[in-house]
Order: structure tokens, then sequence, then C-alpha cells
């Protein structure tokens, strides 16, 4: 094997050496954002609500039927349901059991995460609005973001039958939000190709434009 | 070599192999002069000049430049396309002389090269930082993205631009390069300092000099040459479709691509004619550019000013012929219109001065051809301004017509350009043989052969 | 709930209620308020990819750096009807000027974003306001703006100190114990803010209100009141029509309510078939209204009253009716016949108007349509109009008592008379002697500087109000925004109601006011309640309305009356005129108004003295020669520019200019080095000519005689067209025929004579390209008709706002760079030997989306390409800015960011339309066929099922044309609206024979004459 063949094979092997690593490792395009899931204020579980409770996504997000945004929603949406909830089932349980051993009556149960809740409202513990308290809301942090020059309508997709999981993936199954899919231009066309070509869940009348106006204005 | 019988001699001085290695490789070895440091300041300043307009211009916005609405083009592409143009006669020579056997390229063909990688060097530089958002210039390229994928736009001249320009200078170097190497073996083998060794030892590429490496080096020289020779006539063709496969009138002409390449060879000469009167003058080269070869030169130029003269002429005809109202308009509004003084420069340069030409006496004087080349450049210059800015400012609608006055943003970066190309220049100077001594050797006059 | 594509079905009043107090922080993804609305690293996203895109480096930083992070805080109890994201329709009335049109407000997430011309309730798109129609003028469009001028009062003041309204309050009600009160005001055409001050008037007796328009019409009112003894202001009734002779009256631009003259005029201009009404114009200098006429008559303002006088006799003997003495008696000459024939012709159908302040001619306009039978036809006196109510007098009136220190208190309401007094410096020096001036003005100016207390007014969208602009029409304005946080406003009605000691809240006032005095039963309601809640669901409300008809014409009327001598004295005669986009002071302070370019002049950014062509050669003024404008007691110094058309013994100067406060703008559009000014060399915007304006007779006269020197100084204009003339230039035209075929224009002669030459259409049968459409989905198109178009230039500010387009600044103006995606070309053609009697041709020019788009070929990254449905699409975030296509472009309609244009102003920039990204620096952009009015009406039809039916999308020019002129759908529907236009035999589109097949096209001007100057 003379030195030259040598040199071919190191310098090769290198390239491809190089080319492994950097297909393993994490580096990102400029824009994707793949696989991004921030801490939000609130430890709020989509696995529960969404999974467990099976809540509809649309109860919450209602704004995704009608609007260019899904919305998210306001706080009085959480109180329909945690003004009588206040914590978890099973610790209000363990507690009754508790006092009625003990011959006194239940303590009140309220678990931290829940009262965020009242307090991004301002409310006192009997849940009535108490205008001494500050009510900043809750600030949320955005997971899924498109670029300025992106107009996409929620109401668009939802009306023509496409699921949520299609671009959020598997949320239900997410106890905190992660961004599932890139959301580049890449995953939007190829999709509405993919409904022209083989229809919406068996449906062939949608016609999904691919043109540049149906985003970009 | 028949000819050396009855004219005389493209070498004079009766020069033998070493006189010709010595002299040539002379400016290398010695210390730059007073001269070439005066020389080298002066173009670094006014490079930086126009390093500074462009930042400028690429922090603050195209706006900086005297453009609008209505003429979205004007000294931007002008450069481009007059660098392009310039950078003609390299690859003509080389190439083209060499398939023709013209044997007194050979002491100028080196430079010419030189000369034309600098100017495209120039000429690339204009279609980047003419975009609204430089940044995103990679867009113009085909690669794999996330886009789905979005491609360019092979309908687009612009797009064919850019695979021509970037041909053209692949084949271009590599033939200059390939060129060198034999020189730059004779500078290793002369080299004193290590930093002077060891660059020529990994320049020249392990050059032997044996029968065999010349043999090989013979092949690949006559095959690259056949290889860049057409590329001498698509270049700046496709540089001309940018305009001719636009509807603009005056723009929407079939005689573009001969016209511009002819142009370019035509400009291309004059650039290399004054470089090289400077040089001879500079590096006293006098034995080597003899008065056959500004002869020989001069009259490339007059028959290019004819020829550009006739398409001039041409377009006019054809304007009048062609009974359309936008195209005829457009022509007289080139000669009569409020841009009519362009056109006279452009066409007192290119056409009327270098019929001087003709004349023995005014090429037996160096001046006088310095002189007329340097107008050939400047007529050339308002050549592509005419085509480009009167062609626009007014075109279908009255309503939109709009005149355009340059920034002084626009000039520091013409003059910038300029800085950049003598800036590279002089360092080629100084870094290799100035003449392809090799070949020069090889056409020595015949009685100093086997002088030893 | 409305939707953003047509109004499905309306708001109640008390959500509405709920949804005035949102207000809102900024734009937000989810319309609710996110922290900052950039990124917490200060990055915007464009400018983080902008450092991606710079090749390596930033790709690999980019890569292993997460996003910017965006918060986002919804409400705490979101309001039942708002859905963030979709935007609302409210009907309401404009305030731009006294007009009272009536309009839509586009709201979105809590804020207006755009005004639009009034449509009829349930989704459908009829254009039913009574007064207005479906329009609104440019300077309604750009009304907007001044809801987030963040130049406006923050606060009331006291003695130029912020203050509040408790301590004002109590200041005044000792000054008002001194009583001697006078109220200055505009005319008001709200009944309930009449009744506050007149309870106002009534709880401090002694006290005047006195009633005074920049843009008078006193002389009008006082003739009628002359002649009939009623001031009445009769409703011009244009599409009744046949004959329209105007008279130094620019009532298509600028006059009384131009949206409603226009609407009629056009609507007059095409009765059955192709037989138009008959329009001629006499004026000094060239008007909008001037543009269209069939006959326009070239004459100074002296002539033009001599011509009236003349006129009135002729037609006098003609009616056999003895002509009055006293009026003038000019030798008749070819017009002055063919109008006298004309109008004898059109008895009962016609109408003769002028808008000179001159009792004579007023008089005698007057005596000239009861003697043609005009009045109860084209004139309607049934439903008058209460558009203007000022009275000259009376503010002089109002002077000389403040001079004599008969006046304690003064409050001006709507007015700033230290500007646009012609004696402004005189009212000033009386004012000193008030003890209290009180002034209502909602942003610094001239007068609210010389006020004692402020209180300023919220702008028109953040009120209630109401108005009757003609008998018989209810209009409401109800708020669509509270911004009450940002500027404590205070409405005239309710300081009034605390000046009164009134404690009743206002919607109660109201409410009691207009169920006692409006007929509300006659709009055939049960009880006042639904009538109520249906004019502020409708905007306005229609009530039969009986009128006692005029008296007859008093023949002492003409009597005593005086007339300018038949020679005139020398010197120039000054003509002080209204520009269509700034027809007085009141918008000076609005960048969109200030940019628009004249419809005339194609000028924006300041005014200028115009002279006739011949004048300004003799005098060797070139344009933008600064010239000195003398009278006996003042000097105006004013750049000069030659305007064809205009009498050469008239110098016209336009009004509203030279403003306070306008200094402003000295930094608008880009900072470079070789930038200038927006503003003057005094600091302002342009100059102001009110101070040659001149009191006579009692009367406000907008003209005078004045001697012109130069002054050797020079400004450039900022012009968006700078060749006027269709003509190519003598030296370069390659033909005897000099005309450019690019606007068709025949003549009803012509059309009779040889019926209309279907313009020997010059597209190709070889087609080399693959047909785009082949697919059962729309073709969008458009098609212009240039009888209806006036020029008015409403669509070009209406695109401005709906696109986010950029203000400029002067600079970039005067060097073609101006953003504006729609522009109206103006050409000029006629004998270049007689410039006084040239015709103009108003040309709309947008994108033409063409099927073969050049500017599509030659760009390199895509950036631009062909939608299925016929679109020319600009994407701008894939453009790098090569300004190929533009070069490319026939129509030159695409517009460059040659700079990032300052967006720095926070509060202006929440009138920006969310749903349209703001462009950067080195892109480029255009008329985009408001597509995303496009998408907003399919993803509606697809949420409702319901099909988008034919008229509903209407791009921001469609729906705000006060004539209708513009007409968009689908040419692929045979039925469509678009269709039908381009199968007339009249439509022709722009450059043809270059077969890159536009989706524009346009209607042949149709000039009402065999020959011209007939």
């Amino acid at each position: 094997m003379t030195r030259r063949t040598v040199w071919i094979i190191f310098v090769v092997s290198c390239m491809m050496g190089g080319a492994a690593i950097l297909a393993s490792s994490n580096v990102r395009l400029p824009g994707n954002d793949i696989g991004y899931v921030p801490e939000q204020p609130i430890a709020f579980s989509h696995r529960l609500h969404a999974g467990e409770l099976a809540i509809s996504c649309l109860y919450c997000h209602s704004g995704a039927e009608q609007s260019r945004h899904a919305g998210i929603p306001a706080v009085s949406v959480c109180m329909n349901c945690h003004l009588t909830v206040k914590a978890p089932m099973a610790e209000v349980k363990a507690e009754a059991a508790a006092a009625t051993a003990e011959g006194r009556d239940p303590r009140r149960i309220v678990s931290p995460e829940i009262q965020k809740i009242y307090d991004a409202m301002g409310l006192d513990k009997d849940l009535k609005r108490d205008p001494k308290r500050p009510a900043p809301g809750i600030s949320w942090i955005k997971v899924h973001d498109l670029p300025d020059f992106v107009y996409f309508n929620h109401g668009r997709h939802v009306n023509a039958g496409v699921d949520c999981t299609a671009c959020h993936g598997p949320v239900a199954t997410m106890d905190r939000v992660r961004q599932e899919s890139n959301l580049s231009m890449g995953f939007c066309v190829n999709c509405h190709r993919d409904v022209n070509e083989n229809g919406l869940a068996g449906d062939h009348s949608l016609h999904a434009s691919t043109d540049c106006a149906g985003c970009h204005y | 070599m028949h000819d050396d019988t009855i004219t005389p001699p493209l070498i004079l001085g009766g020069k033998s192999n070493r006189d010709v290695t010595n002299d040539i490789a002379a400016p290398l070895e010695r210390n730059p002069g007073q001269m070439w440091w005066i020389a080298f300041i002066i173009s670094f300043s006014v490079m930086m000049l126009g390093v500074v307009a462009v930042w400028y211009q690429i922090a603050t916005g195209i706006g900086t430049w005297g453009l609008n609405k209505t003429v979205g083009w004007a000294f931007d592409i002008t450069n481009f396309v007059f660098w392009v143009g310039i950078g003609h006669a390299g690859t003509l020579i080389s190439a083209i002389l060499f398939l023709l056997r013209q044997k007194w390229r050979t002491s100028m063909n080196r430079a010419a090269e030189a000369m034309t990688l600098i100017a495209v060097i120039c000429a690339g530089l204009f279609p980047v930082i003419h975009m609204g958002r430089p940044w995103l210039a990679y867009w113009v390229f085909p690669y794999p993205n996330m886009r789905g994928p979005l491609w360019v736009n092979f309908r687009s001249p612009l797009l064919w631009d850019v695979f021509a320009i970037g041909t053209y200078f692949t084949i271009s170097a590599v033939f200059w390069y390939v060129g060198l190497i034999p020189d730059l073996a004779t500078m290793r083998d002369r080299a004193k300092t290590v930093f002077r060794k060891t660059l020529y030892r990994v320049m020249s590429l392990g050059w032997s000099g044996s029968q065999r490496t010349w043999w090989r080096y013979e092949v690949v020289y006559l095959l690259l040459a056949s290889l860049a020779t057409p590329l001498v006539v698509s270049v700046h063709s496709v540089v001309s479709f940018d305009f001719a496969t636009a509807m603009v009138p005056g723009w929407h002409t079939t005689i573009f691509p001969p016209y511009f390449v002819i142009g370019a060879i035509f400009s291309g000469f004059a650039m290399v004619m004054s470089l090289m009167l400077i040089a001879r003058s500079a590096l006293d080269f006098g034995a080597y550019i003899t008065q056959r070869h500004v002869d020989a030169v001069c009259r490339v130029i007059v028959f290019g000013s004819c020829i550009v003269g006739f398409a001039y002429s041409t377009e006019l005809f054809i304007a009048w012929y062609s009974g359309n109202e936008f195209e005829q308009f457009a022509f007289l509004n080139r000669v009569r219109g409020p841009m009519s003084w362009a056109y006279f420069i452009m066409v007192s340069c290119n056409v009327v001065i270098p019929q001087l030409l003709w004349s023995q006496r005014v090429r037996n004087s160096a001046l006088l051809v310095f002189i007329i080349t340097i107008a050939v450049n400047i007529g050339m210059w308002f050549e592509r301004f005419v085509i480009i800015v009167t062609s626009i400012h007014r075109d279908f609608l009255p309503s939109s017509w709009a005149d355009y006055t340059p920034t002084l943003v626009e000039f520091a970066t013409l003059i910038g350009s300029f800085g950049l190309f003598f800036t590279l220049f002089l360092l080629f100077c100084r870094l290799f043989p100035f003449i392809a001594a090799s070949e020069v050797k090889a056409i020595l006059p015949r009685d100093t052969e086997g002088v030893h | 709930m409305t939707s953003s594509s047509g109004q499905n079905y309306w708001m109640s009043i008390d959500s509405l209620g709920d949804q005035s107090l949102e207000t809102p922080q900024s734009e937000s993804p989810d319309g609710s308020q996110p922290v900052s609305p950039e990124s917490d690293s200060g990055w915007s996203r464009r400018s983080f990819l902008r450092a991606a895109g710079f090749g390596g480096a930033g790709a690999v930083v980019a890569g292993c750096s997460p996003a910017p992070i965006k918060k986002a805080i919804p409400f705490l109890v979101q309001p039942e009807e708002i859905v963030p994201g979709r935007a609302y329709y409210y009907a309401s009335t404009c305030a731009g000027c006294s007009a009272g049109c009536g309009m839509m407000v586009k709201n979105r997430d809590g804020r207006p974003i755009k005004l639009e011309g009034f449509r009829g309730a349930g989704g459908t798109m009829d254009r039913s306001h009574p007064v207005s129609g479906g329009g609104l003028c440019s300077v309604g469009q750009a009304s907007l703006l001044g809801l987030y001028d963040s130049k406006r009062f923050k606060n009331p003041q006291l003695k130029g100190k912020d203050s509040d309204y408790s301590k004002i309050d109590a200041e005044l009600s000792s000054r008002f114990a001194a009583g001697k009160i006078w109220v200055l005001t505009a005319t008001i055409t709200s009944p309930s803010t009449r009744r506050r001050l007149e309870q106002f008037l009534a709880k401090h007796p002694g006290s005047e209100h006195v009633v005074y328009d920049e843009q008078s019409c006193s002389a009008l009112l006082d003739a009628h009141d002359r002649a009939f003894g009623q001031r009445v202001l009769p409703r011009y009734r244009f599409e009744r029509a046949d004959v329209i002779v105007g008279v130094g009256c620019d009532f298509l631009g600028t006059w009384v309510s131009p949206v409603e003259f226009a609407a009629g005029y056009a609507k007059g201009r095409e009765k059955n078939a192709g037989e138009t009404a008959w329009h001629a114009q006499v004026e000094g200098t060239m008007s909008l209204t001037g543009t269209k006429a069939d006959l326009r008559v070239v004459k100074t303002e002296r002539e033009q009253i001599r011509l009236i006088g003349t006129l009135a006799g002729m037609l006098a003997r003609r009616a056999g009716v003895s002509p009055p003495q006293g009026l003038p008696n000019a030798k008749p000459d070819a017009n002055l016949k063919s109008l006298e024939a004309k109008l004898w012709g059109a008895r009962g159908k016609s109408i003769v108007v002028s808008g000179v302040q001159h009792a004579g001619t007023q008089v005698a306009v007057a005596f000239i349509n009861d003697l043609l039978g005009n009045y109860g036809q084209t004139l309607d006196i049934e439903s008058p109009s209460f558009q203007r109510q000022g009275d000259d007098h009376g503010i002089q009136r109002l002077t000389s008592a403040m001079a004599a220190g008969g006046v304690e208190t003064l409050i001006i309401h709507d007015l700033n008379p230290l500007y646009d007094l012609p004696d402004a410096a005189g009212f000033a020096k009386a004012m000193k002697s008030v003890g209290t001036v009180i002034s209502t003005s909602s942003a610094p100016n001239e007068t609210s500087a010389a006020a004692t207390v402020i209180c300023p007014e919220p702008h028109f969208l953040e009120r209630w109000d109401d108005a009757i602009p003609v008998k018989g029409a209810l209009c409401l304005t109800q708020p669509a925004i509270s911004t009450t946080t940002l500027f404590k406003t205070r409405s005239f009605r309710d300081s009034l109601a605390a000046w009164a000691g009134d404690k009743t809240d206002d919607l109660a006032f109201r409410k009691a006011h207009l169920s006692k005095t409006v007929d509300w039963r006659a709009a055939s309601h049960a009880n006042f309640e639904s009538f109520w809640s249906a004019a502020v669901h409708d905007g306005v409300v229609e009530m039969p309305s009986k009128v006692a008809p005029l008296g007859k014409f008093k023949s002492t009327a003409l009597k005593g009356l005086s007339w300018p001598s038949a020679q005139a004295a020398d010197g120039f005669e000054v003509i002080l005129n209204e520009k269509v986009g700034m027809p007085s002071g009141r918008h000076a302070h609005n960048a969109w108004l200030q940019e628009l370019p004249d419809p005339i002049t194609k000028m924006s950014w300041g005014n200028a003295a115009l002279f006739g062509v011949a004048a300004a050669a003799e005098l060797r003024i070139s344009d933008g020669d600064i010239v000195a404008i003398r009278t006996k007691d003042l000097v105006i110094e004013i750049p000069a520019k030659a305007q064809p058309g205009q009498h050469d013994d008239v110098i016209s100067i336009a009004i509203g200019y030279g403003r306070s406060g306008t200094e402003r703008f000295a930094k608008v559009g880009p900072d470079w080095i070789e930038a200038r000014p927006t503003v003057a060399a005094d600091g302002v915007v342009g100059v102001n000519a009110a101070p040659l304006a001149v009191w006579e007779d009692g009367l406000l006269r907008r003209t005078r005689m004045v001697t012109v020197e130069k002054t050797g100084r020079h400004i450039d204009f900022a012009l968006s067209q700078t060749y006027d003339s269709i003509d190519l230039p003598a030296n370069t035209a390659p033909g005897e025929d000099r005309r450019r075929n690019i606007v068709h224009e025949t003549t009803t002669g012509a059309l009779a004579a040889k019926g209309c030459d279907d313009h020997a259409r010059h597209r190709g049968d070889v087609d080399l390209w693959t047909d785009d459409h082949a697919n059962n989905l729309p073709h969008w198109g458009m098609a212009i008709d240039l009888n209806r178009c006036t020029g008015c230039s409403a669509c070009v500010v209406a695109c401005q706002v709906e696109n986010n387009i950029p203000v400029v600044g002067h600079d970039e103006v005067r060097r073609r760079r101006d953003m504006h995606w729609i522009r109206i070309d103006r050409y000029y053609s006629g004998d270049p030997e007689k410039p006084e009697d040239v015709d103009v041709i108003h040309q709309p020019m947008m994108c033409h989306h063409c099927d073969n788009a050049p500017c599509e070929t030659v760009c390199p990254v895509l950036a631009t390409v062909h939608s299925e449905e016929g679109l020319n699409q600009q994407v701008y975030n894939r453009c790098v800015g090569t300004r190929y296509c533009a070069n490319n472009c026939p129509y030159k309609v695409r517009r460059f960011n040659w700079f990032d244009y300052s967006r720095e102003d926070r509060l202006q920039n929440m009138v920006l339309n969310p749903d349209i990204a703001v462009r950067s620096r080195g892109v480029m952009e255009k008329c985009s066929f408001c597509v995303q009015r496009i998408q907003a009406a399919k993803n509606e039809s697809k949420r409702t099922g319901v099909e988008i039916f034919d008229g509903q999308i209407q791009p921001a020019c469609v729906q705000t044309c006060p004539t209708e002129a513009i007409v968009f759908g689908d040419v692929k529907k045979a039925d469509s609206a678009i269709t039908k236009a381009n199968a007339d035999p009249l439509h022709f589109k722009v450059l043809e024979e270059l077969n890159v097949k536009p989706s524009v096209g346009y209607r042949t001007l149709v000039r009402n004459r065999k020959v011209k100057g007939e």
C-alpha cells in the first residue's frame, strides 16, 4: 500500500467521521425550533387535561375554530372547573379519611399549582375577586411561534378537518408541551402537496393551495 | 519561425535563456522600489474608500445610491458589465491566440490572465452588493433546504450569470495557474529566503522539469486552452442576456450577444495595453514588450472599434426599421434625450478616437497609445451606462419617467473597485513572474539559440 | 358577530360598551397583551433570521441558540363577543369634515385599524348611506391616524399646566359667572351637541354662539336668505342633472360634501345607455372638478362673477322675464352662448353651482336656478343640507366685540382661527383682551397655544356622537376604542354639560333629546328603544322629512349688490384653493395626507404658488423658484410652479399648509448622508396662504390682487410624476403623432360618428407559455372606469392604510421613491400652444397581475411568481432585492424598500394591519389585489359553508371608491360584474401589444362633446 493510498483512506475516513458526528449532534438549522419545551409558569399538564380527562382541545383553544389564532384560554376558562377542583382527588380523599379518623372537619386543600390560578386572578381564599390584590394574569411562554412573515390561520385548517396532532403532535401525552414538528416551510408545503395527492382522511374534494400568497403577504 | 527573417524579432536585445530568466525574475527578487510603494499606497487607500462606501451602503440601505423606482440599476450593473468585459482579453489572448499560434502573445499572456482574474473578482463584487439584502446572496445558489425544498428560478438571466461568471473564473484561474507552474519552479530554484523557498515549492507542485512533465504540461495547457475558448464567447453573451431577454426597449435586442462580446474584447485589449505600457516602463521590459506587440494590440483595438461602431449603427437602423414606436423612441431618446451627453462620450471614445491608431506614427508614440486606450476604457464604461440607464429612465409610461443622479456613495464604490483592481495587480507583479518566461524562451530569435 | 369578510350580524350597544373598555397595548399573536412585542432578548424574529443569514458563523450561532422567548398573557375574563384575531366592523359616521359620510370601522383585537366606506347591514355589500352611499374620501380614510397621534394632549390644561377636569370646572364656574361668554364653533351637525350648547347658553344669559367654517359657504347661505327668506343650503342632486355648470366650485374635490357629490355626479354621467350629463366648469385654476369637465372655461374670479351676472341676464331675457337691474352685462362669447343654450334646454334638469364667496354671484346663481326651475328638482330643498352653517359676519362681530373688551370668556371648539383667519394677527390681538380663552383642540395648534384652558376633545373614534348632516338622515357615531388611559379627553358635549351644571349622563341625554326631536315613528319603529338599537346597529336611519318649499324669488334680492368692474386692476389675482388631500389646516398633522400626491400637481409635502404656463414663462419662473407675493400690507414667500389649465392672470395657492406642529415631520424619512429634511427652511411643511384672504362685504373672500417678484432662491418639489404630458417630447418622438396610446379617450361625437372602434387588439395568437390557469379556481381581475374616476385619490390612502405602506418623507418622494402601491397617473393632452385649455386624464395604476408577467421570469430566487388564481405574488421574505423585476415591469408599479422606514412611534404602530407583514429594508413590494381580503373571504366561506358571492371581495381601493369606478372579481364567472366590464366595447388594456396579458383593464374615457371647446 503506497503512501498516497494511506493518505486517501485517512482523508476519506476523516470526512465520513465528521459527517457522522454532525448528523448525530443536535445542531439545527436557523429557525428550526423542533423540540423546544420551555418551562411554563404553571405546571399545567396537557396529559392530564387532554389525555386522562379527555377535554376537547377546542374547549380551551376555542379560537382555533373561528380565528387565525387558536388562542390561549382566558384565566376565567380555567376557573370553570377550578372553581370547584382545588386539588388532586387522591389528596382530597386522603385528607377526608384522615379527618374522619381524627374525627375533625377535613382541612381545605389547595394544590400550589392551582393556587397560582387564583393568584393570577387576584382571588381571595373564598375565591372572590379581591380588588386589593393585583391580578397579573398568567404569562405563558409561547411554544409554537411562526416568523412574522408567515400568515397561518388555525380556523382554515380546523374547518378543513386537519387534526390538531398533525402539527402539534400527541399533545395529550405531554405533561409539558414540546414543539413536535419543525414547522418549516417544507413541513407545511409537503403536507399540502400530500393532501392534493391523496386527500385528507379520504376526502379528495379538498384543494390545499401551494401558492406563496397562501401564507406570505 | 519563417517570419522572424522578414519581420523584426519579438524579443529584442539578443537575450539568452538565462538573461530572460534573470530579467523576469529581477522585479521579484529586488525590494520593491519607491514607485511601487507609491502606486500601492494610492491604490490601497482608494480601495479602502470603496470598502467604506460599500460598508455604509450595506449598513444603511441601497437608498444611499441614486436609484429610484424607475431606474433600478445604474452604476452597480454598469460596473459589473464593465469589469467582466475587461476580464475578457485575458482568456482571449491566452486561449485563442495560443490556439492560433500567435507567438506575440507570450510576452503578455501572463499579465493578461492575471488581469482577467482580478477584473472578474471586481465584477463579481457588484451583483452581490447591488442586492437589497446581500446577506442572503447565497439564495441564488440551488442548494437543499427546509423550504419544501424551494429552488431557484432557472429562467432568470441573473441566475445564468451566476453560473457563467463562476465557470469563467474557475477556468481562467486554473489556466493561469497551470501556465505559472514552470516559472514558479524556476523561482523556487532561484529562491534564497526560506519564506520564498517554501512558498514557491508548494505552489510549483513538485515540478521536476523532466521531459515527461513538460510533455504532460503541454497537453494539459492545450486542452485547457480549447476548453477556455468557448467561454470567451459564452460569458459575455450570457451577461448580455440580462438585457436581451428583458422587455425594456433598448435592452430587448438580439444583437446584444456578439455586440457585448466584441465590446468586451475591445475594452479588454485596451486595458491590457494600458497596463503593458505602464509595466514596460516601470519594470523595464522594453526588450520583451516591443513595438510589434503594441502594433498587434493596436490593430485588434482598431478592429474592435470598427465593429463596435458598426454595432451602434446597426442598433439605430434596426430600431428605425422595426417600426416599433417604443423601440424607436428609446433610441431617439438615447441620441437626443436628456442623457445624450453620455451617448456622445460613448461614440467619440469608442468609435472616433481609436481610428487614430490606423496611423503608424500614432502607434509608435507610447503616450498617444496610452491615452487612446484610456479613452476606450472610459468609452466602454459609458457604453454600459448608456445601455442601462437611458433605456429604463424613460420606458413605456410617461408618468413613470424619471431622471437619475448618482450619489457620492456610488462614485466611491466605482473608484474603490479600481483601487481593488490595481492593489491586486501590484501584488501580482511582486509575487509572480510578470512574463511567461518559459514560453518566451520558446520564441527567442533563432540566432540566439544554443548560446550558453 | 360580524365577520372579517362581510358583515353577517351586528353587535349590541351594551356588548360594545365592554368592547370599548378593552385597551390594547400592542400587537400580539394572541390578541392578548405580550410582555413585549419583541423578544426579551431585544431581537425581533426578522433581525434574528437576518443575522442567521450571515452564512456559516450565523448558522452555527442560530443553530445552537434557542429561538427568542416570547410571552403571552391571555385575558383574565375574555369579552364574550371578542375572538382574538378576528376583525369586527361597526357602522359609524366619519367626522373628518362636517359632511357626515357613513363608514365602517374595522376593529381588530380591540383597536380600529381601518376605516371603510359604508355598507348596508346583513353582509350585503350595498352602498346605501343616505349621504355618502358607500364611499369614503382620502381625508376620511386618513383621519384614523389622528387616533394614534402621540402628540395629542394627554391631559386637560389650565394656564399651560396639566390639570384635571374637576379643578378646571371649579375654576371656570367662577369665570362664567362674569358673563359675556362667546362660543365659537365650526358647523355643528349633532342635534345633541346643539341642545347641550343651547342649555349652556341659556344657563349663562347674554352669551353668544358664533359659527364659522374655514371652508365657508356663507355667501351661498346668505343669498338664499336674501332671495327666499331662508338661510338654507340646498342639497345638490347631481345624479338628477343633465347639465351641470360649476363656477369656481370644486364640488368633486373639496366643496361641502365631495363624496356625496362625486357619487351623484358619476351616476348622472351615465344615464340610460351612454347618454351622459354635460358638465361645464368655469374656473381660474385647474381643479379636480375641472379635470372632468366637458367644457372648461378659464376665467379669473372677477370674470367668473361677471359671467354669472351676464348669464343671469341672458336667461332672464330668454325666459321673457325683465332682467334684474344692476347686473353686469358682458358681451356674450361662444362659451357663454352655449352655456345659456344648454341650460335653457335642460330646465329643471340642470344645476348651476358656484363656490365664489360673493353675495351678488350667489344671488344671481340662485336667480338662475330658480328661473330654470331647478329648485325642488336638482336642488333638493325637501332635505336641505346642514353641512355648512358658518356665518362670516359672526366672527367679525366677535372680533370687534373682543377688541371692545366685550368678551369675558371665549370658548373655541373644533376651530383654529389663529391659523386660518385672514387677519389672524388682529384676532389674536383682540383675543388678548379676553379674560379666559377655552380651546377644545385635541392636539396643540396655533389657537390652543393662546388659550388659558384646554379641554382636549376625544378623537371621533373614541366618542359617541350623532349628526344630521342632511335633513332626514340621522347618522350615529359609536366609539370603537377607549384610550382614556392614555389621553384624558372629554367631549365638548360633556364639558358643556358640566359647565351648565347638568348631571344627566350623555347616553340618557342623547336618547331623551333624539326621542323628542327625531321623528322616529316615521322610520316605522314600535318604540324608541328598538329605533335606537337599530340606529346604532345600522349607523344611520333615514326618515322622510317634510319641509315647506322655498318661497318665491324676491325680485328685490338682486338690488344694491356690488359687481366688479369690467377691466382688471393690474397685478395678479390670487385665488386660494383647497387640495383634495388637505382641504384645510385641520389635517396638517396627518402624515398620510401630507404624503398623498395632489391629483392635479402631483405634489406632496407642501404647497406652491401656481402660475399659468405662459405667465410663468414670461416671468422666467421655473418650478421651485421661490417668489415673493406682495400685497400692500404683507408679503408671502412661496415656491412657484407652472400649472397647465390655469388663467395667466391668476396665481392659485392651496391653503392648509404652514401649520404649526408640522415641525414634527422634520425627521420623517430615512437618515443618511445625502438626506434632506422633510420640512422647509422655516421648520414647517408648506406655506400658510390664509393671510392673503380678505373680508369683503362681510364675507371671507379667498381672492385679491397681488404683485410678484422673484427672490432668486429655489427649492425642489416632492413630485410623484415629473413628465406630465401624454405626448412624447417633440425632439424624441418617432413620428408625427406624438401621443402615447396608453390611455384611450374619445368623445360622444366620435362615438356617434363611427361607433367605438374596438381599439384594434394587438394580442398575439401564438403563445409559448403554457396556460397557468387550467383549473376551476377563480381568476381575479379588475376593471377601472375612467369616466367614473375623478382622481380623488381616496384609493391611494385606503391602500396605504390597509397594506401598512410606510411614509417616506419629502426627500424620498423627490427622489421618486414614493411607496404608494396604487398611483393615479395624471396626463395633460391638447395643443401645447394653448396650455390654458388642456384636457386632463386620470389613470389609476397598480400592479396589473399579468398572466405573462415580465417580472416573474427574471427573479433569480422565485420571489415573485404566479398563483393558481392569476395573482402575481410578491414574497417579501424570499426577495433578495435585485430590482430586476421592477426594471422589467412595463407599468412601473413595483416599489422597493430603499431603507428601513422608521416605525419608532409605538402608539402609531397600533394602526398597522396585523394580517400584513411590515416589509424590511431591501425587498420589493407591490399591489397584491389585497390578497389578505381574498384569503379572509375564503376562510369565512370555509367556516360558514356559504359560497363567496360576486362583489363580496373588495380590495381597499374598490371598497372606498366614492364613484364605484373600480370593479373587482372573478373573470371566469360568466355573470360577474368584472366579466361584464371586460366585455364592454369601450374596455381596453394598457400596453396590450406587449402581450403580458394584464388582469387590469380600463373603460375608455368618453368626453361629452363633438369637438373640443363645445
